[in-house]
């Protein structure tokens, strides 16, 4: 991290570290591979350029760097979202496809447990989705999660448990719909 | 409190990863399902090999010429990344005070002109006047003559 600071060359290292989980969270957040790719993009050119302002205080040094990168990437977010606002948005689970299994009623079944569970976190309103993916996919811990969204560690815990409750009266809700 | 301890042991014991799934007969069985299904089905992305390489590429183009060092390239200039901001414009101001000060000097020619034509087509008022502009008829009308 000091490296990278000193001299940007070193910043190589950390793009490859967190490339994915950026890209990952762009994706779940807009849904097409494009966007968040361009996301993704921006986000890595605006931290390389803001390297030398980081402020390195923290519980710990990487976690404080992916705290901070997360920040510029929930930025970038909302001003794609504003773009994307204008557009129709796709369902989340178009922007994912099942390919890596070879029996195709297992993938059948695969592609059914990912549609509920996108189902599920699809129709919750925007902050509770980002706090499940940010724990889910990014696995951050509540303090993480509440620097990156700017909340308490009570609040997250709230909105984790609200988002959890959600899914799980979807579930149910599916459950009943199967039977 | 006690809510907070119950959704932090939910969410370890059902948190990604080697340490599996802890059955723990106070969740809630509904959210213990959630936990169990958001854990093992919300997979992380990777972006493709190419767009990775490619932003590699362009950062390091990026870093060589920040840090002056002797293997940076040149490359095109990048499109602005969303967000962005654009570049500051010329303040709208600036730009009308030189249009206000150009219709302003335009004006007073104009104004000059047509004062100019205007008092030499009216006819005097006085007799002095009259009688001055009748001089001048007569010296441009005279013919001239060779001395």
């Amino acid at each position: 991290m000091e490296a990278a600071r000193r001299d940007p060359r070193a910043f190589e290292p950390l793009y490859r570290k967190y490339v994915g989980q950026v890209y990952s969270f762009a994706l779940y957040e807009l849904r097409d591979h494009h966007r968040a790719e361009d996301v993704t993009e921006a986000v890595f050119l605006r931290a390389l350029t803001a390297l030398p302002r980081f402020d390195e205080r923290g519980e710990g040094a990487d976690s404080t760097f992916r705290v901070w990168l997360f920040r510029i990437a929930r930025n970038a977010l909302a001003n794609e979202r504003r773009h994307v606002r204008r557009h129709p948005e796709a369902p989340l689970d178009a922007a994912f496809d099942v390919a890596v299994l070879d029996d195709p009623a297992a993938r059948a079944a695969e592609r059914e447990a990912l549609a509920v569970a996108w189902r599920a976190i699809d129709r919750l309103p925007e902050d509770r989705r980002r706090a499940l993916v940010l724990r889910f996919v990014e696995e951050m811990t509540t303090s993480e999660i509440a620097a990156i969204l700017g909340r308490s560690e009570g609040a997250v815990r709230v909105l984790i448990h609200r988002a959890l409750r959600s899914v799980a009266a979807e579930l149910g809700r599916d459950r009943d719909e199967a039977r | 409190m006690q809510v907070d301890l119950y959704l932090e042991t939910l969410l370890a014991a059902h948190a990604p990863g080697p340490r599996g799934i802890v059955d723990e007969p106070t969740f809630d069985p509904g959210e213990r399902a959630a936990a169990q299904l958001l854990a093992s089905r919300l997979v992380r992305f990777h972006p493709s090999f190419r767009f990775e390489e490619a932003l590699a590429t362009r950062l390091r183009a990026l870093a060589g010429g920040r840090a002056g060092g002797a293997d940076a390239t040149v490359t095109d200039f990048p499109a602005p990344p969303t967000g962005v901001p654009a570049p500051p414009r010329p303040a709208f101001r600036d730009r009308r005070s030189i249009l206000i000060g150009g219709a302003i000097a335009s004006g007073f020619s104009l104004a000059g002109v047509a004062l100019f034509a205007w008092r030499v087509a009216a006819p005097p008022r006085t007799p002095f006047g009259r009688a001055a502009r009748a001089a001048h008829r007569g010296r441009v009308s005279a013919p001239k003559v060779r001395t």
